[in-house]
């Protein structure tokens, strides 16, 4: 499945927070999204899961206008991963999962076998089956993220979005999550915070500052001090991991406004 | 069953008879018209109207607490209650008789309806519903009805006061056939849309984002729900006064027994809604009998214990083992 954004904008109260947005997510990628708090990551996500309607612009996800589309045939094509929000109504594990083939119901259908073995194969790919009568408040960071995974996987979409999937978890889980993300081998837009993780992980970046895209490119292309120095405000300098042999970023303060490269 | 228990005594045999031989026209007669009447035409409508009002009561409840997702809702929380207390105390005590017999099941639906618009727009901002701006609307507005209805009942005779407490409580004591048709079609019509709508209340408890990810669009569905449940509301309360608890309590009662799935929810709320409110009409008519207690003293005084009693059975329910 293939996204194509183009002269996208964006706003509230008749000012642009997004401007001039093109960007797009070839079949099979996986493609991060990186940017300082307030640079419009999320705002820019939101418009591609229809959360937001772009004042202009288009979003083409393989070749139909998302706004054409209706929401349900949105959703069947985008499966979307959202930082978790709390609720006070306990569902099971394998309720949150069966959530996902609510796009591809009818108000008349009924869940049937192929729609049990659908949720039970997504618990399996995030290798959480035992969990499935768990409630889903009782899960850890890392179970909670897994199961919204198998989420998005039961609703059969080819392109996945998520929205800081890594935030909250521990070392270990963020890895795991990235993995299991990397092994569906689906096209993937990720908003990413962490800029080792989206160099480790994903085929091209976008780096957006002020709502505009200001780099693109494989990550290792695009991540270089002096665009580290203008986007985040902090100096960086670059090794080689010595287990994946990607590079390396590594971040400090410059308080003397001087930059460190 | 229910229809045995009154404060004039009549063997469940002879109930049972009376109701078979009205049901299917054949004469087995062996009671007098005065039991044949009590039976039929004061105890068996007044318990189905107990029925039709608790399911359609627990199953706005139901959809209240997905649409504004929080547990505190129930399906008086944009005014519809007292919007229609308004409404009857016109009628009682200003005496507006302008559909009789009809006048007091009108208005309290005009109240409460009325009442739900005003909340809707209230809510709105820049065409979107939040549900935190939709319950403090509520709320701020029912305070103000609730002052017109005290206004009003203070300016008012004092036999009123009585009448006017009495409706606002609760009471199926008017139960007749002809008023069942009406709740009863709204109660099918209600409870069946709400059904097929199950899995987008789901998602819609997930979030609004989440939900619309799932192919929900939470703007246009929430608004379907809340129409839905306003006239709901308004056809329950109409016949029935403002009957608490049922609405907010007996999906949570469910929830902890079956879990938040709404294809399980709302079939097994709307069910154990006309059981519980069944009962408790048994309880209103016969605890001080010949006298009446209003319906939401005993709703709130049986049903809540309960409650509480499963809460602290169910200790990871509402978030008992988060942090």
């Amino acid at each position: 499945m293939r996204l194509d954004i183009q002269g996208l904008y964006w706003g509230v109260d008749g000012l642009d927070i997004l401007h001039d947005i093109k960007m797009s997510v070839d079949p099979g990628a996986m493609v991060g999204l990186v940017g300082p708090n307030g640079s419009g990551k999320s705002s820019l996500l939101r418009c591609v899961y229809r959360a937001l309607k772009p004042r202009t612009g288009s979003i083409a996800i393989d070749g139909d206008d998302l706004w054409d589309i209706s929401s349900k045939e949105a959703a069947r094509r985008i499966a979307v991963v959202l930082q978790e929000s709390p609720t006070e109504f306990d569902f099971t594990a394998y309720e949150i999962v069966s959530m996902g083939r609510n796009p591809h119901k009818q108000m008349f259908d009924r869940e049937n076998e192929q729609d049990d073995v659908i949720i039970e194969d997504a618990l399996n790919q995030v290798g959480m089956t035992g969990f499935a009568d768990r409630s889903f408040a009782t899960l850890s960071g890392g179970e909670k993220q897994r199961i919204l995974i198998a989420r998005s996987l039961s609703q059969q979409a080819s392109f996945l979005l998520l929205d800081e999937p890594t935030n909250h978890l521990d070392i270990r889980y963020q890895l795991e999550t990235m993995d299991l993300v990397k092994e569906l081998g689906l096209s993937t837009l990720t908003a990413l915070h962490d800029l080792n993780i989206a160099t480790e992980y994903c085929d091209k970046i976008y780096v957006i500052d002020g709502g505009r895209i200001v780099a693109s490119g494989p990550p290792p292309e695009v991540l270089k001090p002096p665009l580290i120095k203008k986007v985040f405000g902090v100096g960086s300098s670059v090794n080689v991991n010595s287990h994946t042999g990607k590079p390396r970023l590594n971040f400090y303060l410059d308080r003397n406004g001087k930059n460190g490269l | 069953m229910a229809v045995t228990i009154g404060p004039v005594y009549i063997s469940p045999v002879t109930v049972w008879n009376i109701v078979l031989s009205r049901l299917f026209s054949v004469d087995a007669g062996q009671w007098s018209q005065g039991q044949d009447n009590i039976v039929w035409l004061i105890r068996l409508p007044r318990v189905l109207l107990a029925g039709l009002v608790g399911s359609g009561l627990a199953a706005v409840g139901v959809a209240m607490q997905a649409t504004v997702r929080n547990p505190l809702a129930d399906p008086y929380i944009l005014g519809t209650s007292s919007g229609a207390s308004v409404g009857a105390v016109l009628v009682i005590v200003l005496g507006l008789n302008f559909f009789d017999p009809y006048s007091l099941s009108a208005m309290a639906f005009v109240g409460a309806v009325g009442s739900f618009i005003l909340v809707f727009l209230l809510a709105q901002s820049s065409g979107r519903i939040s549900p935190t701006r939709l319950i403090l609307a509520g709320v701020a507005l029912a305070y103000i009805l609730s002052a017109i209805t005290s206004f009003i009942l203070f300016m008012g005779d004092d036999r009123d006061f009585r009448e006017v407490l009495f409706w606002m409580l609760g009471t199926l004591a008017g139960a007749k056939w002809e008023f069942l048709t009406l709740p009863a079609i709204a109660l099918a019509l209600g409870v069946g849309i709400l059904l097929l709508q199950a899995r987008s209340m789901n998602a819609l408890l997930m979030g609004d984002e989440t939900a619309t990810a799932l192919g929900v669009d939470p703007q246009k569905f929430r608004r379907q729900l809340l129409v839905l449940a306003a006239l709901l509301t308004g056809v329950m309360v109409a016949v029935s006064g403002a009957i608490g608890f049922v609405g907010l309590m007996m999906p949570h009662i469910v929830r902890l027994v079956v879990g938040s799935d709404h294809r399980r929810v709302l079939p097994a709320s709307v069910l154990l809604g006309a059981v519980f409110l069944i009962w408790v009409d048994v309880g209103a008519r016969t605890v001080v009998q010949p006298e009446e207690l209003p319906v939401s003293v005993i709703t709130a005084l049986v049903g809540a214990p309960f409650f509480l009693w499963l809460l602290r059975w169910r200790k990871n329910a509402f978030g008992g083992d988060r942090i």
